[in-house]
């Protein structure tokens, strides 16, 4: 081989030896991201620059005596907040109605949604603001008491409610909103203690673009003690709220919540309780299709011998798994957090059913758990209570450290602490309820800070002429 | 015979005649121009002959048809001659006896070279229906009696023909209206069309000068040429066949305007040209002339058509005429090699050409399918011209910007298929392949045998990339596989890169790297113009081709070192490339300016990938880049480019270096640029069918090299490691041609039924709510458009309603308006509004589509999916509706806030058209807009009824848009901070128009400049020869000289009653 070959054949061969060796194993092909927005969640107060925030209220109902309700929004930055509502309808033929509005700053506007909209039994509203740091909450108001809801960031293809309850004449309404131009196209599945069921009718359910449809009573299983609705859209988006009237059966109360937009592994509580006539219960709805184990881990309660604080819960898919604290051999009487965990990703829905005695009579709340990402040092209330009463404020620090937690409302001046709430002590993983007496913070919204992460919870009274508390969670953020 | 003031030449002619042994003849010597001493030459050497002069010089038909008047009586023949024939003795009474034996018409001699009897001139002449001459015989071909046969012939040249009186006489003469050229071929056309037969009687000899030109300078000898063709023609083609032959002729004469340009016949081809127009208004002289012949034709047509040559006598005789020229040190071993050659080369063109048929026979009956890049050409070619004129270029948003100069080429290319833009589209597409084939086989001309030779075109015709490309739709990739063999062909040419003969014929060879010529600076020149010129072809289209044609000369040049090679020749294909690659910038400038700065470069390489494009080695090595099938075999063509580099001697090795070279350096880049290292070095490189081009070339050169050194360096050769590895290479390109065979019986290279852009078709278009956009996002292997890159892996796009057109297939750089366009897609991602529908209303953008299966890249079995996150986020906008019914191919969404790009705004709309900025066009609804100029083109007119108030048009702030109500300006401003409102003060008729700036004409023109004079370094256009003839006196010969006179009269005559001017017998 002469040596013009030779240098020219290395040369070459090991080009193409080396091509070879370096092209051989292809990295994968990866999918481009055009945005990671993550799993709709329960309602926040999003940071960030905004050109516009949207928020979603699940609805009020109307058309009746003595029902109504308002949207609240929250203006805690030191400019003017301006926006506009639109309200949607139930009606057949019924037109969203929409109107400007502008907050002024730290402060709160208040729309009465029934001086917008009249017709149909349930309206609801989306709210735009230009800008963000907003928030926004409704209330809905009925004669078996008023309920505070957060609205949703965002809508969502799916929607999860785990603790329905329709015994002894005790009724369940599903309030749907579709605020895009398009119809959304749904189909619905619930789950009893007889198994799950898809009702044909409730296939392929149209809702039409830029109104709300309700799914009343008369379309869902009567005299079940447990009911969960699965949601899912099989075109476009919508919100889902969900108005419980409990008439017995143990109940009594009126809830109109926000249901959960996905599912997920870890859900916390802030505000359990164990105690005389106190009747504690959690659905676990296993959305999945997939057997799942559930952990359920009281937080706040002392360490006792006789108290495992290790109860499992297998929850078949499609199905719903239940735990009533009554239940839990050795749980300590008193306020306690709690926080239940699989390690199935996205399974569950968790939902808290409390039914405290009020007077001489029982008033039932239900509040859908927090998920684990919304663990924050702040939590902000665009509705605060009107009246001074103990226990407004339910508050659970699940960092492993003692921390101190501050309230302060917002007003004139900004957010103000309220006088003796500065430093809050609040033990590692310990839970402590918050009374507010000061008239100065009375009507205003709220925020809570602390220095760990926490979760508060908010028991607003339900009317200035009724016994008894309903729950929400406060926005984390 | 004609005389015309003969040089000293004629005393040879008349001792011909006077020499001649046909007893009966009588010499009548007809004299044009002026006499002087002819009759005294002619009486010296012809005492006896009649000598007669001719008022003017009408030309040699009709100073030849004064015998009709002069001679009288039917008995006898005509023998016409020009005064440059001499005759051999026995010539005139051999062409009797023959027309006697054979009951000709007209008969006629074997001609030779005056000089050189013993080269043929002519014998008898073809003509085909176009009435081209084929003269049958080559140029400088040698008399061995190889034509001495008696035969019927169509025509036979005007320098001696023996004519029946009668049947002249019938015939009426030759058309007087042919002053020279073409007067043979329309007697003896008109003979056929009376039935008379027309014979050759190569018995007879005579030697013919044939140098008209030479003693007529004054004439334009190209234009009468053509001219009396065309006369001919159009006058004695039957009336049935007149159309079509007429439509023929034009697409040949249009074919042979654009060989002409890169053969060296472009006069001719321009003649031809003007003599076709010319005819146009001589048509009543021609249908007068048709009425005289009619009588005439006793023959049916068929019958004289089928006399005719098949085929085009020009492009016959040009290939002959080519195959046979010296024209450089090539010349020698192609002359050699075409001798020898044999069929083979033929029956390996036409498997290949036919294979080409084959396999685009779907394509060809139905069109290919607008997947890819393969979009539709616009329906008119004038108003793509006067797009390109226009200054505003509509792509996108539409920007006063250039139009990229391919949208000029192709709707000049247009002529090719008559203006007919679905054809061309075809043609446009599946012509490249022919063009590659050719490019591969002028390439391989550098082997002296027809094995490798066959072998270089049969691979690379056979390799899967071509199909693979257009199984996507690579349109730019096609043309870089049809320009890369041409590439590295002139590159070759320009450096002086010799053909050597075959070793088996020429020892002394063995050892030799290679030979070099030293190239002429005039010849050197042509080439590099040639290269530039298909460099700013394709670079125009394909951008990327710059890139590819600077590497190859870089690797051309180091593999030349690399194989001991001259460095003067590698250094000057290295230059050349780069210097070629700016002479193609400037040619295509102003658009080429878009090729840099920011976003430049994702011109030339594509919107980056999210990572790497990650095809792995085993597919770039199969070059499956498409959907072809069985392409895995093709990787066995990898062996000749290792087995090559061992096998091959002498000044193959060398072309195995250099093909192993541009297979490694080329691989190599596609290899970085297919994984991450391309990434992590900052490497892009266009897309891998582009880089696979020379890797394609590098393959079949292989593949040639060891087909020519199988005969040479491995038959030849003692037994031993050589012969194995010769037959497992061949072995080896026999298996990779497989895949390319297989992939002919698919019928459409693999390409799509229903694309993308047919389902498309449900976007409805010019609708009277107002034109409108559509905003595409999402993988740009399946956007059916040239995107802008939003992120890696996401491109965007935007476009007019309507088809999409080539139009979308040049991205250009995306103006600061256009990238709002980004930012609203921002804020859909961010979700910092869900009120896009908003942002984007004042561009105009009705439709948000997400591809995700163009019929190609993905499938609706299996889509593309969508870039994560975004149908999400587009599912979330409150202004965004999608259709009840989903296709399957793309996800779309309507602007239920949009506004039409041309459009009266509300009240509303017009105060909010003051606001600029996100949050303001958030909370800005423009519904209720009434649309303006429905279906006016992107550059306007756009005319309509204006009320007061604000119009708005949604293309950036451009102060040459004007808006005249009544004819008085409406005022402008800015809306929404980047768009054009005009103020409306009171109702009326409005015209929206674009004023071009004058600077716009005058680039047009001094770029049309630098083209033709691409085109004319190019061609074998000679300057000089334009010098030369300007500085010819025009009319030295052309003054007529003398009146009829009285006929000279020669002593001794009597034999004859030859009329005299006032009808008595002289």
């Amino acid at each position: 081989m002469n040596r013009r070959r030779l240098v020219a054949a290395v040369v070459l061969v090991t080009g193409l030896v080396s091509m070879i060796v370096v092209g051989r194993a292809p990295s994968a092909n990866a999918v481009p991201v055009f945005t990671t927005l993550g799993k709709p969640t329960m309602p926040f107060v999003p940071t960030g620059n905004f050109i516009t925030s949207s928020w979603f209220c699940p609805g009020v109902p109307v058309g009746g005596e003595g029902v109504g309700g308002s949207v609240i929004v929250a203006n805690p930055a030191d400019a003017p907040l301006s926006g506009q509502i639109t309200v949607f309808t139930d009606a057949p033929d019924g037109a969203p109605v929409t109107q400007s509005f502008e907050v002024d700053p730290r402060d709160t506007r208040t729309i009465d949604l029934l001086e917008l909209q009249q017709a149909g039994t349930f309206v609801s509203a989306l709210v735009e603001m230009q800008g963000g740091g907003g928030f926004v909450e409704q209330r809905a108001v009925f004669p078996a008491g008023n309920a505070v809801a957060p609205c949703a960031n965002s809508t969502s293809s799916e929607w999860y409610f785990a603790d329905g309850f329709t015994l002894d004449g005790s009724t369940e309404q599903l309030v749907i909103t579709n605020p895009f131009p398009d119809e959304a196209i749904l189909n619905f599945e619930f789950a009893t203690n007889q198994g799950s069921r898809q009702p044909s009718r409730l296939q392929g359910f149209p809702v039409k673009g830029n109104s709300v449809a309700v799914i009343t009573q008369a379309s869902l299983p009567r005299d079940e003690a447990v009911l969960a609705v699965k949601i899912v859209a099989s075109r476009g988006r919508v919100v889902v709220g969900r108005a419980q009237q409990y008439l017995g059966g143990g109940r009594l109360g009126y809830t109109l919540s926000l249901g959960a937009p996905s599912l997920s592994d870890q859900y916390f509580f802030a505000d359990g309780e164990v105690g005389d006539g106190i009747i504690e219960r959690y659905s676990i709805y296993n959305g999945s299709d997939r057997e799942v184990a559930v952990q359920a881990v009281f937080l706040g309660v002392p360490l006792a011998d006789d108290f495992a604080n290790d109860t499992e819960i297998v929850v078949a898919p499609g199905q719903v798994g239940t735990l009533v604290t009554a239940d839990v051999p050795g749980l300590p009487a008193g306020r306690h957090g709690v926080v239940f965990s699989t390690l199935d990703e996205r399974a569950i829905v968790v939902e808290r059913a409390i039914t405290r005695p009020a007077g001489s009579s029982v008033v039932t709340t239900v509040v859908l758990g927090a998920p684990a990402a919304l663990a924050g040092p702040r939590w902000s209330m665009a509705v605060g209570s009107e009246l001074a009463v103990e226990n407004i404020l339910v508050v659970l620090n699940v960092d492993g450290v003692d921390a101190t937690v501050t309230v302060k409302a917002l007003g004139p001046g900004g957010e103000v602490a309220v006088p003796g709430m500065e430093s809050i002590a609040l033990p590692a993983g310990g839970v402590t309820a918050i009374g507010i007496s000061d008239r100065a913070a009375l009507g205003r919204p709220l925020v809570v800070e602390s220095t760990s992460r926490i979760y508060v919870e908010r028991l607003l009274p339900r009317d200035a002429s009724l016994r008894g508390r309903s729950g929400s969670f406060a926005l984390a953020g | 015979m004609v005389v015309h003031e003969p040089g000293p030449w004629f005393e040879e002619v008349l001792d011909g005649l006077a020499d001649q042994d046909y007893g009966s003849l009588k010499l009548l010597f007809l004299l044009a121009g002026e006499p002087g001493d002819l009759p005294e030459r002619i009486r010296a050497r012809v005492p006896d002959a009649f000598v007669r002069a001719v008022d003017g010089n009408p030309g040699y038909g009709a100073t030849a048809n004064e015998v009709l008047s002069l001679v009288e009586g039917e008995s006898g023949f005509f023998c016409f001659l020009h005064d440059d024939v001499a005759l051999e003795p026995a010539a005139v009474r051999l062409l009797v006896e023959e027309l006697y034996r054979s009951n000709a018409g007209i008969v006629g001699p074997k001609l030779s070279d005056w000089d050189d009897p013993g080269v043929l001139q002519h014998v008898g002449l073809a003509v085909d229906r176009f009435g081209a001459i084929d003269s049958m015989v080559e140029s400088g071909e040698v008399d061995q009696e190889q034509h001495d046969a008696v035969r019927d012939v169509f025509a036979l040249p005007s320098a001696c023909l023996l004519v029946r009186a009668d049947l002249f006489r019938l015939l009426e003469g030759f058309d007087p209206a042919i002053e020279f050229y073409g007067d043979d071929v329309d007697l003896c056309w008109r003979a056929h069309l009376g039935g008379a037969r027309v014979v050759v009687v190569p018995a007879a000899r005579a030697r013919h000068r044939e140098k008209l030109p030479e003693r007529r300078p004054d004439l334009r000898h190209d234009r009468l040429r053509a001219r009396h063709r065309v006369r001919s023609v159009a006058t004695l083609t039957g009336a049935r066949r007149l159309l079509l032959v007429s439509l023929q002729l034009v697409v040949l004469t249009l074919a042979e305007l654009v060989a002409g340009v890169f053969t060296g016949t472009l006069r001719q081809a321009w003649a031809s040209l003007v003599a076709l127009l010319g005819a146009i208004p001589r048509t009543p002289t021609i249908l007068a002339r048709r009425r005289e012949i009619a009588p005439l034709r006793q023959v049916p047509n068929s019958e004289v058509a089928g006399l005719q040559l098949r085929g085009s006598a020009r492009l016959s005789s040009y290939l002959r005429a080519r195959d046979s020229r010296p024209l450089d040190p090539d010349a020698s071993t192609e002359r050699r090699w075409r001798q020898t050659a044999g069929s083979v080369p033929s029956i390996a063109w036409l498997c290949v050409l036919i294979a080409v048929v084959i396999g685009s026979r779907q394509l060809i009956t139905g069109g290919v399918p607008e997947v890819g890049e393969f979009l539709r050409f616009p329906s008119s070619p004038s108003d793509m011209l006067a797009d390109y004129r226009s200054g505003w270029w509509g792509h996108g948003l539409g920007a006063t910007v250039a139009a990229p100069t391919g949208v000029a080429l192709a709707a000049v290319g247009s002529v090719t298929s008559l203006f007919h833009m679905g054809l061309w589209h075809t043609v446009a597409i599946l012509g490249l392949l022919v063009v590659g084939y050719a490019g591969m086989w002028r390439l391989a001309s550098l082997f002296p045998t027809p094995r490798a030779r066959v072998t270089a075109l049969v691979v690379y015709a056979a390799l899967p990339l071509p199909s693979e490309l257009l199984s996507v739709g690579r349109w730019g990739a096609l043309a870089c596989y049809a320009a890369m063999p041409w590439v590295v062909h002139l590159l070759r040419r320009a450096a002086g890169i010799e053909t050597i003969g075959s070793t088996s014929s020429d020892p002394a060879d063995r050892d030799t790297v290679e030979r070099y010529a030293v190239v002429a600076p005039r010849k050197r020149l042509r080439l590099l113009a040639q290269l530039a010129l298909l460099t700013a072809v394709v670079a125009a289209f394909a951008p990327s081709f710059l890139l590819l044609l600077g590497a190859t000369g870089v690797v051309l040049a180091v593999t030349t070192l690399l194989a001991r090679g001259s460095w003067r020749a590698g250094v000057t294909m290295a230059v050349s490339a780069f210097v070629v690659g700016i002479v193609a910038l400037v040619a295509n400038l102003p658009w080429s300016e878009s090729l840099f700065g920011r976003a430049g470069w994702d011109l030339v390489a594509g919107v980056p990938p999210v990572t790497s494009r990650s095809l792995g080695v085993v597919r770039l090595a199969r070059f499956g880049v498409g959907n072809g099938e069985f392409g895995i075999l093709a990787i066995a063509l990898m062996v000749p480019v290792v087995s090559a580099l061992l096998v091959a001697r002498s000044w193959r090795l060398t072309w195995a270096i250099r093909a192993a070279g541009l297979v490694v350096a080329f691989g190599w880049l596609a290899i970085l640029d297919d994984g991450r290292i391309g990434r992590i070095g900052g490497i892009r490189m266009p897309e891998p069918g582009v880089l696979l081009a020379p890797v394609a070339v590098g393959v079949a050169l292989s593949a040639a090299c060891i087909a020519a050194a199988f005969q040479d360096d491995v038959l030849s050769g003692s037994f031993g490691w050589r012969q194995p590895l010769g037959v497992l290479s061949a072995c080896a390109i026999v298996v990779g041609i497989l895949p390319g065979v297989i992939a002919v019986g698919n019928g459409r290279w693999n390409m799509p039924r229903l694309t993308l852009t047919t389902v498309l078709g449900q976007l409805p278009s010019d609708p009277v709510e107002g034109d409108y956009r559509v905003l595409w996002i999402g993988d740009p292997q399946v956007l059916p458009v040239a995107a802008w890159t939003y992120h890696p892996g996401i491109g965007y796009a935007l476009t007019d309603d309507g088809p999409l057109t080539m139009y979308e297939t040049w991205a250009g750089r995306p103006t600061a308006v256009e990238r709002e366009v980004a930012q609203a897609l921002d804020a859909i991602g961010t979700q910092s509004t869900l009120r896009a529908g908003r942002l984007l209303a004042p561009f105009g953008v009705r439709y948000i589509v997400v591809p995700l299966a163009d019929g190609a890249i993905g499938t609706t079995t299996d889509p593309v999916p969508p870039p994560v996150g975004l149908i999400d986020a587009l599912d979330d906008q409150l202004d965004l509706a999608t259709p009840l019914t989903r296709p399957l191919n793309y996800v779309v969404y309507e602007n239920m806030a949009w506004t039409p790009v041309r459009s009266q705004l509300t009240p509303a709309g017009a105060a909010a058209s003051q606001q600029a900025g996100d949050e303001a066009l958030a909370s800005a609804d423009l519904s209720g807009s009434t649309p303006f100029g429905v279906g006016a083109r992107d550059r306007g007119p756009a005319t309509g009824p204006v009320q007061p108030g604000v119009v708005h048009v949604a293309v950036p702030v451009d102060q040459r848009w004007t808006l005249e109500v009544d004819g008085r300006q409406a005022e402008s401003h800015p809306a929404f901070g980047s768009t054009i409102g005009f103020d409306v003060p009171t109702a009326g008729a409005a015209t929206l128009r674009y004023d071009t700036s004058l600077a716009r004409p005058l680039f047009v023109i001094l770029q049309l400049f630098v083209w033709v004079a691409l085109v004319l370094a190019a061609s074998r256009f000679d300057p000089s020869s334009i010098r030369r003839r300007r500085k010819r006196p025009v009319d030295e010969h052309i003054e007529p000289v003398l009146q009829l006179t009285e006929p000279i009269l020669v002593p001794g005559d009597g034999g004859v009653p030859w009329q005299s001017e006032d009808g008595g017998a002289s």
